[in-house]
């Protein structure tokens, strides 16, 4: 990493070496607001739940459902395929990524996604009170602690049927079995991945997640699931954790709710994982001594779940009212909908191509039984009476 | 037959060393996201909270 050399006066310009902030990893606001503008304008125009703003492309869809004759009695848009706001900042941004194109002034500001998904993601315990962590806190723990680790598992089984070789096995396995992207990234290191790997691991994951937010809503409404059953489907089944929260919220509010909330147990998860993953492909002569715990836990910990925890508590002991509980729902809501522009801006669909047809076979076939595993967990959970 | 060996270790060494950078760089960017996404959200509520603290809804 660069470092910055200071010249002090005082000690008669003699140079310090300072390390630059942490802060510094950030792009600069001068670079990042074309690309934050572009998502709140296309946020607003896609139409964003609690603003009754009316040139939104929801006005528009209603409208032509209305017009329209309906099909089985239903609306094609809002009713046969389930268009919402999720949808529709999602599809347009992939539309306009992948067909008009993005100005390269956007890429910066786009990076901040990530950011509002978090910030999304700590308002949302602002929905929650005790009851839903003994309602849900048991069977969701259960089953992601059997996800994760299973879906690692499988993977691994995959991997050695296939042949793919350690590095690219615990690359798909962390990929699918934590949160997508970052758990790739996480993990190339330590298993000596090459380049092109983590690329390829991170392309495989991101269309297969981009698949089940757009199938397993006809999935669950098919099969008639609760919505905490779907919000834990969701959790478990889909690879990354901004898909995650689409997906759930892309079947219902309580559904995205219940997601979020399972998610935060996946993604405590991560260095455990990590390290399972780690133990289990790579063979004793290629594990690094380097790598401890203690290491793992302090670089991969999301410390973000610290300001969920803190909202949540503060909800839980209803510091404040509830309509200010349900004001923070409806902002949360529109920093899900900028995160889901952003997520849409950033998707490029040639990198199906660039996943080769080997990968997105093993990707699809491995990420497909992790589902039916979960499906399976959830029907065990609901014979017990654990769920609805 | 060395030198090719040789040159294919070096590859994989600069190979290596890139991801690690890259993983390194990444993981500073996730980091800082998170501390970004937890001001963003407590002054959010806190602001929220205030606003109906005062009665302006």
């Amino acid at each position: 990493m660069a470092q910055d050399i200071i010249y002090d006066q005082a000690a008669g310009e003699t140079p310090k070496v300072r390390n630059p902030s942490s802060w510094s990893a950030l792009p600069n606001f001068r670079k990042s607001w074309p690309g934050l503008l572009a998502m709140a304008t296309i946020a607003l125009l896609c139409g964003l739940p609690g603003l009754d703003f009316f040139l939104t492309l929801d006005t528009l869809l209603h409208y032509i459902d209305a017009v329209l004759p309906p099909i089985y009695g239903k609306g094609f848009f809002t009713d046969l395929l389930h268009f919402n706001y999720v949808i529709t900042c999602l599809v347009v941004g992939i539309v306009i990524r992948n067909v008009i194109g993005v100005p390269h002034s956007w890429e910066s500001g786009l990076t901040f996604s990530g950011v509002f998904m978090n910030v999304g993601i700590i308002m949302l315990g602002s929905q929650y009170l005790l009851r839903d962590l003994i309602k849900l806190g048991t069977i969701s723990i259960i089953i992601m602690v059997v996800m994760v680790f299973g879906g690692a598992l499988i993977f691994t089984f995959m991997g050695r049927l296939f042949k793919m070789g350690d590095s690219m096995t615990a690359l798909l396995a962390a990929g699918f079995s934590m949160c997508g992207v970052s758990a790739c990234i996480a993990i190339s290191p330590m298993v000596r991945a090459k380049s092109e790997e983590v690329a390829y691991a991170i392309a495989v994951s991101v269309t297969f997640g981009l698949f089940c937010l757009f199938v397993l809503p006809f999935v669950g409404h098919w099969l008639a699931m609760s919505d905490d059953a779907f919000g834990l489907l969701s959790a478990a089944g889909v690879p990354n954790s901004n898909q995650v929260i689409a997906t759930g919220f892309n079947y219902s509010f309580e559904a995205g709710r219940v997601a979020g909330f399972t998610n935060i147990g996946r993604l405590v998860l991560i260095p455990a994982g990590v390290l399972f993953i780690y133990f289990m492909t790579l063979g004793k002569e290629l594990r690094s001594s380097s790598v401890s715990f203690w290491q793992v836990l302090k670089e991969k910990f999301p410390v973000f779940i610290f300001g969920f925890a803190i909202v949540w508590t503060l909800n839980c002991l209803k510091v404040w009212p509830v309509p200010a509980s349900e004001a923070m729902g409806r902002v949360m809501e529109w920093f899900f909908a900028l995160s889901f522009v952003g997520l849409g801006l950033q998707t490029k669909l040639a990198d199906l191509k660039k996943a080769g047809s080997m990968g997105l076979v093993i990707g699809y076939v491995a990420g497909s039984l992790r589902i039916v595993l979960c499906l399976v967990l959830l029907y065990i959970a609901i014979k017990m009476g654990f769920l609805t | 037959m060395a030198d090719d060996r040789d040159k294919n270790g070096d590859q994989i060494y600069d190979d290596l060393k890139k991801v690690t950078e890259a993983a390194e760089s990444k993981q500073l960017r996730h980091r800082v996201d998170e501390y970004v996404a937890m001001i963003i959200a407590l002054s959010a509520v806190f602001i929220l909270w205030f606003l109906q603290f005062v009665g302006l809804y």
